[in-house]
């Protein structure tokens, strides 16, 4: 658990409590759905998908399973480190590289759900796209919209 | 009767050919009456009966479960030699199979009255009669051949009837006990019955305790004629005792047991309601319709066609991206060009169709496994002392052949553990305030791409503590990590496995669950294991509903591996880099008296630009591996960094992520962990844009 974490919805779509599992690729961070991951096993050896998108890490075997790695940081900036992967549920066999797993926190939304806070954080990434963004110690974590990283 | 039309379709089918087989099967008898009996037909005879009562016993068609039953024990009679077969009642038994097949198929369409079951009823209780054929069994005689009680129970009547055999024969009998490693069981207990087989009759294999927990000890009973010594000698070759049992106790038991085979007198009474049984018209004539409208193709004429639907849907491809250019050019009003664009991309999409549908035609129901399944667990929980309930559930969820095929081993292998290490005997599991019937539970459900086998039992569960011990002993965990309850629990899946102290011969035989996960990883899935001490334990088996099969070629570049569909390939050369004509992206290769294309699979990938060829070599021969590939009606010489091995592969889907990128058709599990892509070359050298 990352108790630590201060966080404030400020476009989450729902009106329950989600857990959500945050994890850092280098210096950024960002929150799956909980329930949208299968699990997070060290990352494999991976093997080059040609003509994919720049994203596409490359194809791992996880459980028997081809996983499709997707890494939202800079490949170059690896440098061998060991890496995790977290698993995500779905037809897409997609798993997301991290460089760490920070833990997983329930965030409840603070009945300002519906209206953006997206102009006041300035530091959101725009790059992936997300259904939802939070606060985190001083850092804007996007909620990661699966379906359209899938889409590219 | 069947309500679900697809089902009865399918059982139509399935069970018209085993009524081929039982029909035809019953002639040959028929034909051969009067003279030896041939065991391996009435075998073959009785297999097909009894998969037909497993058929109809699935389809709840309990009424001709019945009477394949009755069919099956006349079977059984005269393969255990208490029934004689003359022409009578060989030609009874013929028509009441034409009898059992119309049946059958009324049955199951819901016409067969009453009537009809009382007729064949009848038939086949007459030529039980007419036999007149069981004596009670004299078992004290089998008590003195020097065999335990629990020895004895284990002896089927088909083994008795062996030993009757060998004994009228005039063959010595020996009691063999030898004790073979556990880890290399199966090849060692092989070599040793065939050895055996050679020289005389293995009529057993009963397990006994081992001294050594590393080795398993079994007790063979063995016939021959050769001599003492050299039945010692051939026993000693593999670290085994055999000594002669008491002629004198075999004799009596031999002319015990021979009193129930000796052919039976048949009485009048009988034998005139035998002879005058006949069976109503419509019973007894064997219709020339066919029970089903489908007809039975084998998987690769599917996979052929599979093919074929493959390379149409890239010339599709091709065609509506050659349409769009044409657009462009060819100075077409609006309608006509609504039209071509239309037509291009529906011959498209339908091909992908006719693909989907190939694929589907491959998918069968998991019913016939798990009926299967449970039929085996009964068996084997009568063989154990113990009394088990079977419930199957989720038998209509559909995946494809070969899958249904690899998986029905790793299934009854965790069934056999689940029954002989899994439930307790009735006293233990009354003791632990459980009913004394243990529950089996085999289920099937389908999460999206994939299909899970759970196999969950009641029984005692897994010691996690005993697991972990055990995988430090084999060094299979080095157990100075705190693992969690799943990660303990599966380490039961490291090579040489097993916290039985004894290894039985039902669980045992040296194949572990080590290859389970092996069968099961192989297919694309995955296997999970969950136990609660004192409350059971559920496997489950995720496999892929769908996959494909081909013969690849491995070649590298750029030290990744890749997998070629054969099909694709006409001839594999290496080049010499001066047969090399033209330069960067137009080189062509002499071969077979014309120029064809010469690319580099690295640039094709993406991996690496146009080499400097002269300077390249696999072998640092200097010369460049080569495969030429068809491309439609064309061939392309396809440049690789080295030619590994040809082999059978299962193309595993990428998912639907992977589904735009072109020219990749799935991926290998390779050795190590690795993967390698299965290309396809045709759709990677259109989508390249090399004008081929």
């Amino acid at each position: 658990m990352m108790e630590e974490i201060d966080y404030e919805l400020t476009d989450l779509p729902t009106e329950g409590d989600i857990s959500v599992l945050v994890f850092g690729v280098g210096e950024e961070v960002f929150a799956i759905n909980v329930e949208q991951t299968e699990g997070v096993v060290d990352c494999p050896r991976v093997t080059p998908l040609p003509q994919s998108p720049e994203h596409f890490a490359g194809v791992s075997s996880v459980r028997g399973r081809m996983t499709i790695l997707i890494d939202l940081g800079d490949r170059r900036a690896q440098n061998g480190k060991k890496q995790r992967l977290i698993l995500i549920r779905s037809e897409s066999q997609m798993g997301l590289v991290a460089d760490r797993v920070e833990g997983v926190v329930s965030l409840t939304p603070s009945g300002e759900s519906g209206r953006s806070k997206r102009d006041d954080a300035e530091s959101i990434s725009e790059r992936w796209p997300a259904v939802a963004h939070f606060r985190s110690g001083g850092r804007a974590v996007p909620l990661l919209d699966l379906e359209r990283l899938a889409e590219g | 009767m069947i309500e679900d039309k697809a089902l009865l379709k399918e059982y139509l089918s399935e069970a018209e050919e085993f009524l081929d087989a039982l029909l035809s099967d019953l002639d040959l008898l028929a034909r051969r009456a009067g003279t030896k009996l041939d065991i391996n037909l009435v075998n073959r005879i009785f297999r097909a009966v009894h998969s037909l009562k497993g058929l109809s016993g699935m389809m709840r068609l309990d009424e001709v479960q019945t009477l394949a039953h009755e069919f099956e024990d006349i079977l059984d009679d005269l393969r255990m030699g208490q029934l004689a077969l003359d022409r009578q009642s060989a030609a009874s038994l013929q028509e009441a199979g034409a009898g059992l097949a119309s049946l059958l198929a009324a049955a199951a369409k819901g016409s067969a009255v009453e009537e009809d079951y009382e007729k064949l009823r009848e038939l086949i209780s007459s030529i039980t009669r007419g036999a007149q054929a069981r004596a009670r069994r004299d078992k004290s005689a089998v008590e003195e051949i020097g065999l335990s009680e629990r020895e004895r129970e284990l002896l089927t009547e088909y083994e008795q009837q062996r030993v009757i055999e060998n004994y009228n024969a005039k063959r010595s009998f020996y009691s063999i006990s030898v004790q073979l490693e556990a880890a290399r069981l199966d090849r060692q207990y092989r070599r040793m019955a065939n050895s055996l087989g050679e020289k005389g009759e293995l009529i057993t294999t009963l397990p006994e305790k081992a001294a050594d927990t590393s080795k398993v000890a079994f007790k063979l009973l063995f016939a021959t004629s050769i001599k003492e010594a050299q039945v010692k000698q051939l026993v000693e070759a593999f670290g085994g005792r055999a000594s002669r049992m008491g002629r004198s106790g075999w004799r009596r038991a031999g002319e015990a047991l021979s009193v129930v085979v000796r052919r039976p007198r048949r009485d009048k009474e009988s034998e005139s309601k035998s002879s005058t049984t006949k069976l109503p018209l419509a019973l007894g004539q064997e219709s020339l319709q066919p029970l089903s409208p489908s007809v039975r193709i084998e998987l690769a004429q599917i996979d052929d066609l599979s093919g074929l639907a493959h390379e149409l849907a890239i010339e599709a491809q091709k065609l509506a991206s050659m349409a769009d250019r044409f657009l462009k050019s060819a100075g077409l009003g609006p309608k006509e060009r609504h039209d071509l664009k239309f037509s291009a991309r529906r011959i498209e999409r339908e091909f992908v169709e006719l693909e989907e549908r190939l694929v589907e035609l491959r998918m069968v129901s998991l019913a016939q496994t798990f009926t299967r399944a449970a039929r085996v667990a009964g068996r084997l929980a009568r063989e154990l002392g113990k009394s088990v309930s079977v419930e199957l559930a989720g038998r209509e969820t559909q995946i494809d052949k070969m899958i249904a095929d690899r998986i029905a081993d790793p299934l009854y292998h965790i069934l056999r553990n689940a029954i002989d290490h899994g439930v307790e005997i009735p006293a233990e599991r009354r003791l632990a305030g459980k009913s004394a019937r243990g529950r089996i539970k085999i289920e099937a459900t389908l999460e999206g791409t994939r299909a899970i086998m759970a196999i969950s039992d009641d029984g005692r569960g897994i010691d996690a503590a005993a697991v972990r011990r055990r995988a430090v002993e084999i060094g299979a965990f080095p157990g100075d990590e705190e693992l969690s309850d799943e990660e303990t629990l599966s380490l039961i899946f490291s090579p040489g496995f097993s916290t039985v102290d004894e290894v039985t011969a039902l669980s045992g035989r040296g194949v572990g669950l080590d290859a389970v996960e092996r069968t099961i990883n192989e297919l694309g899935g995955e296997i999970r294991v969950s136990s609660e001490p004192g409350k059971g334990t559920r496997f489950q088996l995720v496999v892929p509903t769908t996959l494909v099969m081909i013969s690849a070629f491995i070649v590298e570049v750029s030290h990744w591996r890749y997998a070629v569909n054969v099909g694709q390939i006409i001839e594999l050369l290496y080049i010499d880099p001066a047969q090399v004509s033209g330069r960067d992206g137009k080189r062509t290769i002499r071969w077979r008296n014309s120029n064809i294309r010469l690319v580099e699979l690295g640039y094709l990938l993406g991996t690496g630009g146009a080499r400097v060829l002269h300077s390249q070599g696999s072998n640092g021969s200097g010369r460049v591996p080569v495969l030429i590939a068809r491309i439609g009606e064309r061939q392309v010489a396809v440049a690789v960094d080295g030619f590994r091995e040809q082999r059978e592969i299962i193309v595993k889907s990428l998912g639907s992520l992977a589904r735009r990128i072109k020219g990749v058709t799935g991926a290998v599990d390779l050795e190590g962990g690795d993967v390698a892509l299965v290309l396809d070359l045709p759709g990677l050298l259109t989508r390249r844009s090399m004008g081929i």
